[in-house]
């Protein structure tokens, strides 16, 4: 198992730069064109969030991982806590209205990435905790006998 | 942000109110407020029927749906349409699965858009 670890100022001017790199190596572990991009996509959505909602200060860091293993990949990113919102239920009320066709109202909400998290994913995991918020999710290939 | 995001705005002959969005690049948080500095004064000026072709955009994430929704929101509230070509696998997969496709009208080319 290979694991990654990033600590990224709470700046946005980071995210495009740690979105491509892990999607590059995801796509070195297997993961194909349809995959890689979803996952650039994942990081992206979470790591804004940590940046945005989860961030006090410019000095704030957001520490991501990320474990690269045979058929999968994990990745796990804790900003410093900042707005004291209950990511879990934001999440369960954005979805519900996504699912009720009412998109746009859904994506004007906090935590709008996580509804695209939450379907490209096939385990998402959320902890709030006074030290920050912490935001694990696992993908898997689709074919994990592919090289890893 | 990562790669720029930049439009070409095309205007149809014999449609005045009527024209072509073409992005081209990333869109993401750090860039996505772009769309409405670029399509809003284009509503405002009378251009209501707008054709967004995202046949070349590399990259879109939450924030960029989110502004293609408040653009085509506010056409429509004018009477007018925002209709989108489809953009490129996967990024097109993308917005099926969040249900935008069912929300925007989408074409497959832009010659499909401006006979509908």
């Amino acid at each position: 198992m290979k694991e990654l670890k990033l600590s990224i100022p709470a700046d946005f001017k980071f995210v495009p730069g740690v979105r491509t790199c892990i999607s590059r190596i995801s796509s070195s572990f297997g993961f194909d064109d349809r995959e890689t991009y979803q996952i650039e996509l994942v990081v992206d959505e979470i790591c804004n969030n940590a940046i945005e909602h989860g961030s006090k200060n410019p000095s704030d860091v957001v520490e991501a991982s990320c474990t690269f293993d045979r058929g999968y990949m994990k990745l796990r990113v804790k900003d410093a806590g900042g707005e004291a919102f209950n990511v879990e239920e934001i999440l369960s009320r954005n979805i519900e209205q996504a699912s009720k066709t009412d998109l746009l109202h859904s994506l004007d909400q906090r935590g709008r990435g996580l509804i695209i998290v939450r379907k490209l994913v096939d385990r998402l995991h959320i902890k709030v905790g006074e030290d920050g918020t912490i935001v694990e999710i696992e993908k898997s290939k689709r074919d994990p006998e592919q090289n890893g | 942000m990562g790669k720029t995001i930049s439009f070409k705005i095309k205007n149809v002959e014999g449609k005045a109110d009527t024209c072509i969005i073409e992005f081209n690049g990333e869109i993401d948080a750090g860039n996505s407020n772009v769309i409405i500095d670029e399509i809003f004064p284009l509503i405002e000026k009378g251009k209501l029927h707008l054709i967004g072709d995202l046949s070349n955009l590399e990259y879109i994430n939450s924030s960029g749906i989110y502004n293609l929704l408040r653009c085509y929101t506010k056409v429509k509230e004018k009477g007018g349409y925002f209709k989108i070509v489809d953009g490129k696998q996967p990024l097109q997969e993308i917005l099926e699965a969040l249900g935008v496709t069912r929300l925007m009208p989408f074409c497959e080319t832009v010659d499909e858009a401006l006979q509908e």
